[in-house]
């Protein structure tokens, strides 16, 4: 139940009627800006919608926006005053109310006060009561209405009035990849600030009608970044390689303990030399004083040499394990950032699998919530895949797919170790799992049967020019046709296939011109 | 402030309507159970206005209008009307006479008009003719005949009483006619206990006497603080806007105006709202009019003056039941509020 209004008592008529008059402004006053406020988000969602769908909707929205709900309540407030000044019959009004009998006017109008005292003591004011529901309502509607203009996507939206390119998700990429080789001291900051800036710049020079420069750009910016990476793997390839070089001097210094004293001092000097150049090339220390003072009494010769050398190989020998241990770790993080941010390129990629870096994908890297991108066999190549289908090569490496068909190499079947879980590796194709990543299943279907014969017995009666039609790969050799473009004769992924990305750059091109 | 603008005294206003409650009180002391009914007709004498009885027979009307007549001590004449009836046998006609020196003149012998009541007994049983001989007296207070204009004496008063126009032999009153009367007032039969009382205290239903009567100068005394009560401008505007209201081509016609009425009040009917009005507020001892007094007399005051259609009697309404619909929906101040305000009904 509506409680009910509390009335008001005052002590003259003139009081009362100015609160009243002022209780009406208020009223107005409210009523006035919710009308205009209606209007206002109507209009401005309006308005925001269609600067969405012709791509100019920004920050000054909000700044417009603002000064309009100033300019709404100002025009409320003047209406308001306007309505409440035109009034007129407040004293009637409040006459009426408290059934005076017309004193109240008569009063007023004639300044006779002779009957002041017949006049009600206290004198009440009607209630007045906002009958604003539907106009709250249609407030609130509009007010859905700016935040649904604000939040809904647009579809259809209509860009031919910006000359850029969407190259957001692109940008993205290449930023993430800058971000991360700066990260892993691959590059400096402000390589990185620069490499930035030149991605901005692409982006901001970007032309929808030439949509191939920028694309090139992009692709050359991928290369460098690329190569960059690239380069910070071999690094630790040598590093690698000279620890082992390291480890076969120690071997050999170990054995010619107490056999060959001249090649003991021969082994000494270059396993010091081999020290120095390895903390000149690629950061090792020069390991231990007690390596070192080791190998300074097995190359001064002498009747402790051979003992000396004994020393020298097994701390050289520590000292190797140590950083080989090192090396490994840091160099399977970086290689796996770096593959998830797709920058191993072909030739690092062939470096790694040389290496004996990558191993193949397993069936749990394909479940569903899987992060692998590429396969690392820590233990320096040592586990061995099964050697059903060869490697993704060439951009198949950097591709997005886990375990997918693009990029799918040739069927030798070697299956060497440490073989590559990305680019159509060795992982089965199982038809009857679960999509990763919309949990689907295929479906098994019958494909129709094949036309050709009746081609055969078709007479052919006129010609027209149409778009070619695509065959859903019926018959024995249709059924080829599928897997066809992934057993291409070198089981190279560059083999005239169109990558997805450049698909999509491809596919921009037509829209635009269409 | 001008004299114009003087409010009534307070001292002057309470006698004054002293006087007047002490009428009225008789009024329904003589007449039992209508002080409703006493009160308009009361109200109907301080505005010196006309006024039309209506009812079955035996309902008191005569007996209303001649309680009145003794109650005002003023010159009382009852007309009978029947249907062979003359305006003559009313205004009074020439006859050729013989003077004292034996010369023969037409000397004028004023009819029974000539008077300060006139009861107009079963008006609408004489014929239009007769009816219209009427006309000039109630608006002008005089008589033209022969070319030759009498005054009638002040104050003039005719008191009519008539039959439902159902009845057989009945003449209803051309529109001219009834917007001359103040009200029209319907006089329903008595209640159960009203009966009761009148069967036990009145024998043969004689009404008693009066013990007071009104002198002549008492009554222009009350006609002088009448002319003398406060019409506010609100409730002037309240009037004008009602009576405009019952014009169906007016753009604050109700919509039941616009569907039953042919015709609208006149701004004779504004007047006779606005005097009545004041009437009211005599008897309630105020020195100004207010929209109640305007509400108490708005539906006897117009009830005869709004023409209904056909539509209307088809449907069985009333100009009471459209005037009811209007008072309930006009506004009594000229408060334009915004679409979205509402003033609360509630009064004190």
């Amino acid at each position: 139940m509506e409680p009910k209004p509390q009335k008001e008592c005052f002590a003259s008529p003139e009081l009362a009627a100015a609160a009243l008059k002022s209780r009406y402004f208020r009223i107005t006053l409210l009523l006035c800006f919710l009308r205009y406020f209606t209007i206002l988000n109507f209009a401005a969602g309006a308005c925001f919608l269609i600067l969405r769908q012709i791509g100019h909707a920004g920050d000054i929205f909000s700044a417009v926006f603002l000064c309009g709900l100033a300019t709404a309540t100002g025009l409320a407030f003047v209406a308001a005053r306007r309505q409440t000044s035109e009034q007129r019959g407040w004293l009637a009004a409040i006459d009426a109310h408290n059934g005076s009998g017309g004193l109240l006017m008569a009063t007023e109008e004639t300044g006779d006060t002779g009957w002041r005292d017949r006049l009600p003591g206290q004198v009440e004011i009607p209630v007045l009561k906002p009958a604003a529901g539907n106009r709250y309502m249609s407030a609130g509607l509009s007010l859905l209405f700016l935040l649904l203009s604000l939040t809904i996507p647009v579809v259809g939206r209509d860009t031919r009035n910006d000359p850029r390119i969407e190259l957001r998700e692109l940008e993205r990429v290449a930023a993430g990849q800058i971000e991360i080789l700066a990260e892993e001291g691959i590059i400096s900051p402000e390589e990185a600030r620069q490499l930035n800036e030149s991605l901005e710049r692409i982006g901001l020079d970007s032309q929808r009608h030439d949509p191939a420069a920028t694309f090139e750009a992009l692709d050359q910016l991928q290369e460098k970044l690329k190569k960059q990476a690239g380069a910070s793997v071999v690094k630790n390839l040598s590093e690698q390689k000279n620890l082992d070089e390291l480890a076969e001097l120690a071997e050999k210094m170990g054995k010619a303990a107490g056999q060959n004293d001249d090649q003991i001092s021969e082994l000494a000097r270059a396993v010091s030399k081999g020290l120095e150049e390895a903390a000149g090339d690629v950061g090792i220390g020069s390991g231990s004083e007690k390596l070192q003072r080791a190998l300074e009494k097995a190359a001064a010769g002498g009747p402790d040499s051979a003992e000396a050398a004994r020393e020298a190989a097994e701390a050289l020998q520590e000292y190797i394990d140590e950083q080989q241990a090192k090396a490994a770790a840091a160099a399977a993080a970086a290689a796996q950032r770096l593959a998830s941010a797709r920058l191993i390129d072909r030739k690092t990629f062939e470096s790694l699998k040389k290496a004996g870096k990558i191993r193949p994908a397993t069936e749990a890297d394909l479940q569903p919530g899987s992060q692998s991108e590429l396969v690392m066999c820590e233990g320096g190549g040592s586990e061995s895949g099964n050697g059903q289908q060869g490697e993704g090569q060439g951009d198949g490496v950097g591709g997005t797919q886990t375990g997918g068909q693009t990029g799918s190499g040739s069927e030798n079947g070697s299956g060497a170790s440490g073989q590559a879980g990305r680019g159509g590796g060795h992982a089965p194709l199982k038809f009857n799992r679960k999509s990763s990543e919309h949990n689907v299943e295929f479906k098994n279907e019958v494909l129709p049967a094949p036309n050709e014969q009746a081609l055969e017995k078709s007479v052919a009666i006129g010609m027209s020019f149409s778009a070619p039609q695509t065959s859903a790969g019926s018959g024995d050799d249709g059924s080829q046709a599928g897997a066809a473009w992934q057993k291409t004769s070198e089981g190279s992924a560059e083999s005239g296939i169109i990558l997805p990305k450049h698909r999509s750059a491809v596919k921009k091109y037509f829209d635009h011109e269409q | 402030m001008t004299e114009a603008n003087k409010l009534l005294s307070q001292p002057e206003l309470a006698k004054a309507s002293a006087l007047a409650q002490k009428a009225l009180a008789e009024l329904d002391r003589i007449l039992i159970g209508r002080p409703a009914l006493h009160r308009l007709v009361m109200v109907g004498i301080l505005s010196r206005g006309h006024i039309l009885l209506e009812g079955l027979p035996g309902v008191g009307k005569t007996a209303l209008i001649k309680c009145l007549g003794q109650l005002l001590s003023l010159q009382f004449s009852r007309v009978q009307f029947t249907p062979d009836l003359m305006p003559g046998d009313i205004l009074g006609a020439h006859i050729l006479q013989q003077s004292n020196t034996g010369q023969r003149e037409m000397v004028f012998q004023p009819g029974p008009i000539f008077t300060n009541i006139l009861l107009a007994d079963e008006i609408n049983r004489a014929s239009p003719k007769t009816q219209s001989a009427l006309l000039e007296a109630m608006q002008e207070k005089s008589v033209t005949l022969l070319g030759t204009t009498r005054r009638l004496p002040l104050p003039f008063f005719v008191l009519a009483s008539q039959n439902p126009i159902e009845l057989e032999g009945t003449y209803p009153l051309p529109e001219a006619q009834l917007d001359r009367f103040l009200f029209k007032l319907e006089v329903a039969s008595a209640s159960t206990e009203t009966l009761r009382e009148i069967i036990s205290s009145r024998r043969h239903g004689e009404p008693p006497m009066p013990d007071f009567s009104l002198a002549a100068a008492e009554l222009s005394e009350l006609f002088r603080v009448m002319d003398a009560i406060y019409l506010p401008g609100p409730v002037a505007d309240y009037i004008a806007r009602l009576v405009h209201a019952t014009d169906p081509s007016s753009a604050t016609a109700t919509a039941q105006i616009k569907e039953y009425v042919q015709y609208g009040a006149s701004p004779r009917a504004a007047i006779a709202v606005a005097e009545s009005a004041r009437g009211v507020a005599l008897l309630a001892g105020r020195p100004s009019v207010g929209f109640e007094d305007v509400r108490e007399v708005f539906i006897p005051a117009l009830n005869h003056r709004v023409l209904l259609n056909y539509k209307a009697r088809f449907e069985g309404q009333t100009s009471a039941m459209i005037l009811s619909g209007l008072l309930n929906s006009l506004k009594e101040t000229d408060l334009d509020f915004s679409a979205g305000v509402a003033m609360a009904a509630e009064k004190k």
